[in-house]
């Protein structure tokens, strides 16, 4: 019996001090902690639900322990699930070193509004914390409370806070004691370095518009990559280290919880538009209009609707992106199988964005650390890989682009030569056709006939010949390559003309440039020479000296002078030589013609083809080989 | 007999035309003009049943001329005719205003002339 009254009354003694734990006050012991690295405040709180606590004497422990880091909106107390709307008071007492160095506590940010309050002293509000939201005002930054001031060995710690405004609510991220030198450097840093970027981000966006309007055919995926980055520079200053909130602390909260979400949603709709319109044909329609549709339907529900709602959609609105990062990485795979110009760095770009959206993802959701100074490293990457990326990209698009228009620049050209020769061939056909009518009606008119018939036979021979010569132009002008594929040296251009043309040759050198190449193409050196030298010939009657062909070099070119002696040239008549609508005088159309050609002919070879009129002592023609 | 005046600057043309014309019809006078400088010289000195230009010359563009003698023209009955060989769509745009102008193709047809020629000469007969 005896036995039984001791068991009886040590039971009595277990429960009644399990009863007086159960209401001690949350206790963090870091007596033994060097401070060294900071140490994470989780672990057991006190947790005083709709109280605004402002003193820790006398306070009676909370029957709701919770842990922090902690979201009351997923809390449950007695049976109900707690609102994200709300106020409440977490506690904890830290058991400190005796001996210890200067300590600060960092607070990230707590949805939307606290204070702290250490041993009854208030240290720190963050925003404005109250009972109803008329009463409250949120604020977001990061912050480091000095703890220096308290020489006690306990703290009491109380922090206060008010939501009325986010999806979570609490001290969602984690708290931590440390160095307070260490832990407000590392702040500053952090803002430091988000500013840094977004100086980054804002280059590159504010030089892609501008580049953008320049660069017309290339507008809609530079256009979107700019907004990207603008949207990206908005997300460095407006959210993890708030830089922009600590410069501008009064700044509207609404306006910059809004902003913060928006600044998401538009970097990745139009990071995504950009790959999209990078490579349309790789794109198929229903990725672009499902994405854009479910990206646009975010920005809109974020405009719209209360911060309370568009915050609890981020999450789905990650998840959503992260699959369609897979999406953008088999288009730009398949543009590269495509041989479509993409670049290397687009690739590396788009994996680490699927990386860096990962850690963005898994730090939202509190899944894990915050893994800033990694995502640090990971936007850099992004901006630098980016820009990487771009140049590569447009540079081989701009490429693409400028062969384009040379094609359509020899198309052209080739057009023009058309018209030219229908236009110009009208007239020796008119010719013949006028002829053939005279010849029909000679019967009738046999004294007319003899009157004309020598000048008719004459007639019809040149338009014959101009029509052979037109068609030889033009079959020419169409087949022929046009570039330089010969490499000659100036005893080889001397040679080259000594033989094919009869005329006088005088050439001149210095005997060390003898051995250089000159780029050219015979068979078209001798088309343009022909048409020169013919010209030449034209001009010069029987009196007059010959032609001579005067062959010149120095270090950088070779210079050839088709030189005549004949009645010389106007400046009227100078000035339209080489353009497409070249009339000289009688029978010069053709001629006209012919070195309209011969000098886009010598332009395709990256020689010059110029004319100097020597007054009355004729007509120079010069052709410049560049020496490479 | 009619009097016809061709203002072309190309000798060729001008000279194969006015064989051409010379050689079919005895009746009619062809006079030639190099520019628009000696085709207003002649225009200023001479009655022109007929008025064919080209409209790309040296010194002045035949719609120029036209304009120019535009009055005198219509007053002494001349039929009024311009061709260009690259530029009939801006011609006719000029001249929709001016139905006494008919612009014709360069030498598509050199047989056209002479239907010029043939119309005046029925007009002459039926008034």
């Amino acid at each position: 019996m005896r036995y039984l009254r001791v068991v009886f009354g040590l039971l009595l003694l277990i429960t009644s001090l399990q009863s007086i734990t159960a209401q001690e006050r949350s206790v963090i012991d870091l007596r033994d902690a060097d401070f060294e690295e900071s140490i994470e405040l989780a672990g057991q709180w006190d947790f005083y639900w709709k109280q605004l606590i402002t003193s820790s004497e006398d306070l009676e422990p909370s029957k709701n322990k919770v842990v922090l880091p902690h979201d009351w909106a997923q809390e449950t107390l007695d049976d109900v699930r707690l609102s994200a709307e709300g106020y409440t008071t977490y506690s904890v007492r830290i058991i400190l070193p005796r001996e210890r160095p200067q300590l600060g506590m960092y607070i990230p940010h707590a949805f939307s509004s606290y204070k702290v309050i250490v041993n009854d002293s208030l240290i720190w509000e963050s925003g404005k914390v109250g009972i109803s939201k008329e009463e409250y005002r949120g604020y977001r930054e990061p912050k480091v409370v000095s703890l220096r001031e308290f020489k006690t060995q306990t703290l009491d710690i109380l922090i206060q806070v008010a939501n009325f405004d986010h999806y979570n609510a609490g001290l969602y991220y984690p708290l931590e004691v440390g160095l307070y030198s260490n832990l407000a450097r590392k702040v500053r840093m952090n803002q430091g370095i988000s500013l840094f970027l977004a100086g980054g981000f804002f280059i590159t966006g504010f030089v892609l518009l501008a580049f953008s309007s320049v660069y017309k055919n290339l507008s809609l995926p530079i256009p979107f990559y700019a907004i990207f980055s603008l949207s990206m520079m908005y997300r460095m200053v407006g959210a993890d280290y708030y830089p922009l909130h600590a410069m501008f602390n009064d700044l509207n909260f609404h306006f910059a919880i809004t902003m913060e979400y928006l600044s998401a949603y538009s970097a990745a709709l139009s990071g995504g538009l950009f790959v999209f319109f990078m490579y349309p044909k790789q794109t198929p329609t229903w990725t672009k209009w499902s994405y854009s549709i479910v990206g646009l339907l975010f920005i809109v529900t974020t405009l719209l609707t209360s911060s309370l709602f568009f915050t609890t959609l981020l999450k789905f609105y990650l998840a959503f992106i992260l699959s369609y990062l897979v999406m953008f990485l088999w288009i730009i795979l398949k543009a590269k199988k495509e041989k479509d110009p993409t670049s290397n760095y687009l690739l590396a770009t788009v994996v680490v964005v699927f990386v860096w959206a990962i850690f963005q993802t898994l730090s939202f959701l509190n899944v894990t650390q915050p893994f800033y100074e990694l995502r640090v490293i990971l936007v850099s990457c992004i901006i630098i890989l980016c820009n990487l990326a771009l140049f590569r990209t447009f540079v081989m698009r701009i490429n693409l682009v400028k062969q384009a228009e040379a094609e359509l620049e020899y198309q052209k050209s080739r057009q023009t030569m058309l018209s030219l020769i229908s236009h110009e061939i009208k007239m020796p056909i008119a010719t013949l056709q006028m002829n053939m009518e005279m010849l029909k009606m000679s019967s009738e008119r046999p004294e007319k006939f003899e009157k004309v018939k020598d000048k008719i036979v004459g007639l019809s021979l040149n338009a014959v010949e101009t029509i052979k010569r037109m068609l030889n132009d033009f079959i020419y002008f169409m087949s022929l390559d046009q570039s330089s594929n010969d490499k000659l040296s100036f005893d080889d251009i001397k040679c080259f003309i000594s033989d094919n043309w009869s005329f006088e040759l005088i050439a001149n050198s210095l005997e060390s440039i003898e051995k250089r190449q000159y780029p050219t193409d015979k068979l078209t050196l001798k088309y343009i020479l022909n048409t020169v030298v013919g010209n030449a010939e034209k001009y010069t009657k029987g009196t007059d000296q010959p032609v001579e062909i005067h062959l010149k070099a120095d270090t950088s070119e070779i210079l050839i002078e088709v030189r005549d002696f004949g009645i010389g040239m106007s400046k009227e008549q100078l000035a339209k030589m080489g353009s497409e609508q070249a009339k000289i005088d009688e029978n010069q159309e053709i001629t006209g013609m012919g070195f309209y050609l011969a000098k886009d002919l010598s332009r395709r070879l990256g020689h010059e083809l110029s004319i100097t009129s020597r007054g009355t002592d004729g007509t120079s023609v010069f052709i410049k080989i560049k020496r490479v | 007999m009619i009097s016809l005046l061709i203002v072309e600057d190309d000798f060729a043309v001008r000279d194969t035309l006015k064989d051409f014309i010379e050689f079919m019809y005895d009746d009619v006078v062809v006079s030639e003009a190099v520019d628009g400088k000696s085709a207003s010289a002649k225009l200023d000195a001479e009655r022109f049943d007929i008025l064919i230009t080209d409209q790309m010359m040296p010194d002045m563009k035949g719609s120029d001329l036209i304009g120019l003698y535009f009055e005198k023209l219509t007053t002494d009955g001349t039929w009024i005719y311009v061709y260009s060989g690259q530029m009939n769509e801006e011609l006719q745009k000029k001249f929709q205003d001016y139905p006494q102008v008919e612009i014709i193709d360069k030498f598509t047809n050199p047989t056209f002339f002479k239907e010029i020629i043939d119309k005046f000469k029925d007009s002459q007969s039926q008034a």
